[in-house]
């Protein structure tokens, strides 16, 4: 080995840095792109009045109009009380879960999360199955139960919202130290007492984490309001039906700018509580073991049944109704449902497989990449890269599908071939689910100590060769469940690709809501079910690979 | 020398952790760097190992400058306290893991790997996961997969602090034996002057980014030069206050004392005389003020002319709180160090 001059080093860029500085590049400049870029479009939208012209024009007549302060009331409304039910109903549960003894915990966990598979509007079609005009409640018992509106939107985003709470609380919930447990019971301390004096204290910023989160997921949310909103109208279905029905973009971007305020406050909030629940947990734990407790095992298992089974039976009577002739008048089974005699067939539902299958390919380079090149080097670029990283949760479906109608519906953008087709809906996917995928690979990879890194270094290899043969390995488990979460997301997403699809490429969520919306709710129902299956044989194939492969992995969910 | 490390330093912000270093290591040697948490020695290491690019200084290893040389051109072996084994590579993987990277032929690794795996005496473990092994297992394993690429030199980041107390033992004297037997210029870090004691040539104490004193062991605990040196290898009587005594049990010292100096004795070196006089040299009149049995030795803490001293004897002692006795600090076991380190209690 020859030596070489300091003043070589100075001016020649070593492969390694070089090689960190191009991924940082390949995954910074399509974030401008395809987030920043048409997120500022938006920005600007709501202030043009006119050709070329700027004000606050497009602000204030938006505002002067009574509908709108209802819609935006209606908004808050909704997602306070979805937000109150939601998180008390997820806490009970969670604590069932991690602090009870009651039988069958990880079959409950995993029914918990059975919302999650499927479009957010699944819920809505359950329930005007179940206590619609002409559900199964309303016919059976000759009542007269009126579902569509508040209430109705209330009860599906509250089961959308439960698996979202629950699954921060149960992982607050999960890391306890039994140390402060067992000198507070020394101490003389009664159960009550210990509930409120150790374990609220110690989940305080997951339960923050999970209010602000459910806040987010309720205000943004399209599908159901869309479905069983009836009149109910919210400012996600405004925005809608300003640039879908009215064709009007720059009031449809005012009222969009006006949904970003409370989520990126309400996002705020979140990442700040969230951070300070994962730097709670005390290094070298001893594990809390809940201890055998009849009396409270089997009021939490009735509880975690009765939760399971309102959420089973919202899906199930889904699948039910696709299977009728004529709802809810000939109730004889058929296959005729399936038949998509409207909406492309199963055009819509191929298309939303290769994008799922393609978001979650890019979605996991890309969000690897960036988290990579955060972790790697500290400095203004990968700071603000971090930051673009994080941002897309904050940012609503709907925002970001209007976003991408301005940006690439413009003919003036050499972007604008993209439009229409495939692409255009696999990217906004990736960027939509970006920050949550983005942070889950940074969390792995920070826990890979740098050592192994330096070692590697020290044995000779390149950083290239590190990434392939050590970092890889390590990081494999959570790429698949990464690649999981994309894909599954995808499948199910309505919101944010409902802007972009076109009668030629379409998505299977966005067909489960335009047969909804033409009447023909048993083959919105027929439609779901596909899904619903897609996105369940997708997850068997992940376990089966795992299995074979004997790669362990925690949660493929989040 | 065969390793030279000169006037090295980096800093971080307004903080140098390592302030000007030089050093030079012998080809068989094996160096210590001790010192407290937060002195700079894994900064040190870490220089020398190429994984952060040093502000100043030149690293020579046989006349060659290495400082702008990436730690992967380096050659040198790494072991740090957290094993960092690939847990995705079986532990013959492992070990040879440098050599695929050097692209040696398959055949030739296996034999390395097996030579290697012998002289850890984990021959039979080559197809085991690393996380089956024990935490003293994988620390060796991680020694023989530094060791595979013959290395210029072996570097050691803590390297048995994870482990207990036995398993450290028995690895000290391992690893003490694969570096005499391959005579590879080795640098270990550690907190723990007894590891320093019993493993290195040579000691290297460092105090905030400085070299405090370089030495053998016995010369940091015989002839330690400043008061910090003296306290972390073991402990020191500061003897100063006996100095300015007037009168005829003025302390009597070796040689002339000198103004910038402190004097000092160890708690081992104080005798403890059945009966004196005030007026006997070296020898004042004390109360115990606490007793320690620690087993082998016992520590005797008393109070002597209004300043607090410790002693320390052999097996356990009959002396109780509140007894008096009579002690005497023999002349030539008296240290004297530099004062320009503060005293801390």
């Amino acid at each position: 080995m020859s030596a070489i001059s300091l003043s070589k080093r100075k001016f020649s860029i070593h492969p390694d840095k070089l090689l960190l500085s191009t991924l940082g590049l390949l995954v910074i400049v399509p974030l401008l792109l395809f987030l920043v870029f048409p997120i500022l479009i938006v920005f600007l939208k709501s202030f043009q009045v006119g050709d070329g012209m700027w004000g606050l024009a497009n602000y204030t007549s938006t505002m002067v109009e009574a509908h709108f302060w209802i819609v935006v009331g209606n908004s808050l409304w909704l997602s306070v009380i979805v937000t109150v039910i939601s998180v008390i109903l997820g806490f009970i549960f969670a604590y069932a879960i991690q602090r009870s003894q009651m039988p069958g915990k990880q079959f409950f966990s995993i029914m918990a999360m059975l919302p999650m598979f499927a479009p957010s509007l699944l819920q809505a079609l359950g329930l005007v199955f179940l206590l619609g005009r002409n559900g199964i409640i309303n016919r059976w018992l000759g009542l007269d139960i009126e579902i569509y509106g508040l209430w109705g939107v209330v009860i599906a985003d509250v089961i959308y919202a439960f698996p979202q709470a629950f699954m921060i609380l149960s992982a607050a919930f999960a890391v306890a130290d039994s140390r402060p447990y067992e000198a507070a019971r020394m101490l003389g301390a009664s159960k009550r007492q210990i509930f409120f004096d150790v374990t609220l204290p110690s989940i305080k910023f997951g339960l923050i984490s999970s209010i602000f989160l459910v806040f987010t997921v309720t205000i943004t949310d399209f599908g159901n309001p869309m479905v069983i909103g009836g009149n109910f109208s919210v400012l996600a279905t405004e925005i809608y039906n300003q640039v879908s029905g009215q064709m009007n973009f720059n009031l449809g971007s005012v009222i969009a700018i006006i949904l970003l305020i409370p989520v990126v406050v309400a996002f705020g909030i979140e990442r700040f509580a969230g951070r300070k629940q994962a730097a709670f947990i005390p290094d070298n734990v001893s594990p809390l073991v809940p201890v055998k407790n009849k009396m409270l095992d089997s009021c939490m298992f009735i509880y975690s049944t009765v939760i399971c089974g309102l959420i089973l039976l919202v899906a199930a009577i889904v699948v039910y109704a696709s299977f009728v002739k004529l709802w809810p008048y000939n109730m004889s089974f058929t296959l005729d449902n399936y038949k998509f005699d409207s909406q492309g067939g199963y055009a819509p539902l191929l298309t939303s497989v290769i994008v799922s299958l393609m978001a979650a390919v890019i979605g996991v380079v890309l969000v690897f990449g960036s988290a990579y090149v955060v972790n790697k080097t500290k400095n203004i670029i990968t700071d603000l890269l971090n930051f673009f990283s994080i941002l897309p949760a904050a940012i609503p479906g709907m925002v970001l599908g209007l976003a991408y109608i301005f940006f690439f519906n413009d003919t003036s953008n050499p972007l604008n071939i993209i439009y229409g087709t495939v692409f255009i809906l696999t990217i906004n996917s990736v960027y939509h689910y970006y920050a949550q995928g983005f942070l889950t690979a940074s969390t792995s990879l920070q826990q890979i100590s740098s050592n192994f890194d330096e070692t590697s270094a020290c044995l000779g290899a390149s950083l290239l060769t590190t990434i392939k043969r050590v970092t890889l390995p390590i990081l494999l488990p959570s790429i698949l469940s990464v690649g999981v979460f994309f894909f599954m997301r995808t499948m199910v997403t309505l919101a944010a690709v409902i802007f972009l699809v076109s009668p030629k490429v379409n998505l299977a969520a966005v067909s489960v809501m335009l047969l909804d919306d033409a009447g023909n709710t048993t083959q919105a129902a027929a439609y779901s079910t596909l899904i619903i299956l897609v996105v369940l044989v997708a997850l068997l194939f992940l376990n089966l690979i795992l299995k074979i492969f004997k790669i362990k992995t925690k949660s493929l969910i989040s | 020398m065969y390793l030279q490390i000169k006037n090295i330093t980096k800093t971080y912000g307004a903080i140098a952790a390592v302030d000007n270093v030089s050093l030079d290591i012998a080809k068989n040697e094996f160096v210590c760097i001790l010192g407290p948490s937060g002195c700079g020695k894994t900064t040190l290491l870490r220089l020398i190992a190429g994984l952060e690019d040093a502000d100043q200084g030149e690293l020579y290893i046989g006349g060659e400058n290495l400082i702008s040389v990436p730690a992967q051109h380096r050659n040198f072996g790494i072991v740090f306290q957290s094993y960092s084994l690939f847990q995705n590579m079986t532990i013959a993987e492992n070990v040879g893991y440098g050599l695929s990277i050097r692209k040696v032929p398959k055949a030739q690794i296996h034999k390395r790997v097996n030579e290697l795996l012998e002289q850890v005496r984990l021959t039979d473990q080559s197809e085991k996961l690393p996380h089956k092994l024990s935490g003293g297992q994988q620390q060796r394993v991680a020694v023989a997969r530094a060791l595979a690429v013959d290395p210029k030199v072996l570097l050691l980041d803590e390297p048995l602090s994870a482990l207990d107390a036995k398993v450290r033992k028995t690895l000290r004297t391992e690893i003490c034996e694969v570096q005499k037997s391959l005579g590879i210029p080795t640098i270990m870090v550690t907190h723990d002057q007894e590891e320093a004691m019993t493993m290195a040539h040579r000691i290297v104490c460092m105090k905030d980014g400085k070299i405090e004193q370089v030495g053998t062991p016995s010369e940091l605990y015989n002839q330690p030069k400043t008061f910090f040196v003296a306290n972390f290898l073991g402990s020191m009587n500061v003897l100063d206050p006996f100095l300015e005594k007037d009168g005829n049990n003025k302390l009597q010292v070796n040689g002339e004392h000198e103004k910038d100096c402190s004097i000092g004795i160890r708690p081992e070196s104080i005798k403890i005389v059945d009966t004196g006089k005030h007026n006997d040299s070296n020898t004042y009149h004390g109360t115990v003020t606490k007793i320690e049995n620690l087993g082998n030795v016992s520590l005797i803490q008393a109070d002597a002319s209004g300043h607090s001293i410790l002693i320390e004897r052999r097996g356990f002692t009959n002396f109780k709180v509140g007894d008096e006795l009579w002690i005497q600090f023999p002349v030539d076991t008296i240290i004297s160090f530099s004062r320009s380190t503060s005293v801390v209690s």
